[in-house]
């Protein structure tokens, strides 16, 4: 049984096959040369990558280089809580609550003015005979020693109030973490779905494996970066407010072509780097080839897309 | 609060004289506090006040300035002071003992296997962008090299939001446009 993770010996066909190497035909200055690293590197597994990548040998242009681009939506909101941590949070604060320091109304509402009068009316009547205990109740500065307080605040006097005094009783609404794009079920909305993070997806006129985050032909002179960005502009437009996290790739995917589908190139490597939208929309721009796009979650992006692709994509993507 | 030390015990003291030492039971902080050796120098002398004066928290003093700012003072500094203001302390059975136990332990359980996640998930990116790093280089060493370029120190945007409980107002700019180019100034 053959030792897989073991290279097996070199042999004299595979010293042949370096062969090409030696003779360059330069087509597209340094470019080329990063190609034709990849064309030995994929034909002799034996040799290791350490003379192959001096980067310097020029041959004929096997694989083509793409930048890719993991454009993403961060979380608006935070993470859902689950029902045990909603009451350990409860249990916690009950227990603050009991805690708590007696409140200083004398400091609050002084005695003698008609605020003070106003609290005390509403304040709910402490005696302690609501514990079913057998020492004696303990009650200071109207307080229940023994139990948390509970402090009702009175309500507005609208006749006294000023505009200022107004501003302090406007009432703050919440907004829903459910928005219309959640009901709608709306993929191509960025305000689906706020506790997560949503990924471009794009879909190309294709029969199958359709489905796929955007990428582009590294072109001559180009780095990974200068690719993404123009990318952008060309699938998406220029009406978003993107960063780029890091000019180094963040995944990694390859893939043959079928060898009546493309003479020139045998597969390509495709370079994931990671951005972020900030503001803007998604507009799919004429010429790019794109038909429909999605902002999805992780795993909502599984069932777009096929497995070996998603295999490669996965462990870059935050399932939060 | 060197200042308070001597100055609570003399000033926070009720009106009417109780029986018991400690009638708060638990807690009495001006207790607790170590009796001061030095004398600070801003506090304020009550000694020399005349006649049966004497500050409790709460009270406006009808008298001049100076009784008045003390009086504040004093209602200031009651705030910080626990006195009669902490409850009871909390003694469980032996059954609610064994009952917040088991919550705690729940919670450590649950915030570890989030911490294990989050760095297992950190550890699969990690590993994904070496992965690709290494792709790179193999296969363009002038690619590599401007990929590997990092910006000292990173700059984040201005835009970086942080998720908040619930969202705002306007929850995306779907309107968002670049900003204008400059027009080039003209050198001289």
């Amino acid at each position: 049984m053959a030792l897989r993770h073991v290279p097996r010996p070199l042999r004299s066909q595979d010293i042949r096959l370096v062969g090409p190497l030696a003779r360059p035909t330069c087509r597209q200055g340094h470019r080329s040369m990063g190609t034709a690293t990849a064309t030995a590197e994929t034909e002799s597994s034996v040799l290791p990558s350490t003379a192959v990548s001096v980067g310097d040998s020029p041959a004929s242009v096997a694989f083509k280089i793409m930048s890719g681009l993991i454009l993403c939506r961060q979380p608006i909101v935070t993470p859902e809580l689950t029902p045990f941590e909603r009451a350990y949070y409860n249990y916690q604060s009950e227990l603050q609550k009991r805690l708590m320091w007696t409140f200083p109304r004398w400091f609050y509402y002084p005695e003698g003015t008609l605020a003070e009068r106003q609290f005390s009316a509403v304040q709910p009547v402490v005696d302690g005979k609501d514990r079913a205990e057998f020492e004696k109740p303990d009650i200071v500065f109207n307080r229940d020693r023994r139990s948390k307080q509970e402090v009702v605040l009175p309500e507005r006097d609208v006749e006294r109030e000023t505009e200022e005094s107004a501003k302090i009783y406007a009432k703050i609404e919440p907004r829903s973490r459910i928005t219309e794009a959640d009901t709608k079920d709306d993929f191509r909305s960025l305000e689906r779905k706020l506790d997560r993070t949503l990924y471009l997806l794009v879909k190309k006129d294709r029969r199958e494996n359709a489905w796929k985050f955007p990428a582009a032909e590294v072109l001559d002179g180009e780095t990974l970066t200068g690719t993404a960005a123009r990318l952008l502009l060309e699938t998406g437009g220029p009406n978003m407010n993107t960063w780029l996290v890091s000019n180094t790739p963040a995944a990694y995917h390859r893939y043959d072509y079928k060898p009546e589908d493309n003479e020139k190139y045998e597969g390509a490597k495709i370079f994931y780097l990671k951005s972020r939208i900030f503001a803007g929309t998604f507009i799919p721009q004429k010429g790019s080839g794109i038909v429909d796009y999605a902002w999805l979650t992780k795993d909502e992006i599984q069932h777009y897309v096929h497995r070996g692709y998603w295999a490669s994509m996965a462990n870059a993507l935050s399932r939060q | 609060m060197i200042v308070a030390q001597g100055f609570f015990r003399h000033i926070l003291r009720p009106r009417t004289p109780s029986i018991f030492a400690n009638s708060s039971g638990f807690g009495d902080a001006s207790s607790a506090f170590a009796p001061s050796t030095t004398v600070p120098q801003t506090t304020i002398d009550v000694k020399n006040c005349t006649g049966t004066l004497m500050f409790t928290r709460g009270k406006r003093s009808r008298g001049g300035g100076e009784t008045q700012q003390k009086q504040k003072m004093v209602n200031m500094l009651s705030l910080i002071s626990p006195r009669r203001k902490q409850p009871r302390r909390i003694k469980l059975s032996y059954e609610d003992l064994l009952r917040h136990r088991t919550v705690h332990r729940a919670w450590q359980l649950v915030v570890r296997t989030k911490r294990q996640e989050r760095r297992l998930e950190l550890q699969k990116q990690y590993f994904k962008m070496k992965h690709a790093c290494d792709e790179l280089r193999k296969t363009s060493q002038i690619l590599y090299q401007s990929a590997m370029e990092k910006p000292s120190p990173i700059r984040f945007p201005m835009e970086y939001r942080i998720p908040t409980v619930t969202p705002p107002r306007r929850i995306w700019n779907a309107t968002w446009k670049p900003p204008a180019e400059e027009k080039k100034r003209k050198t001289l």
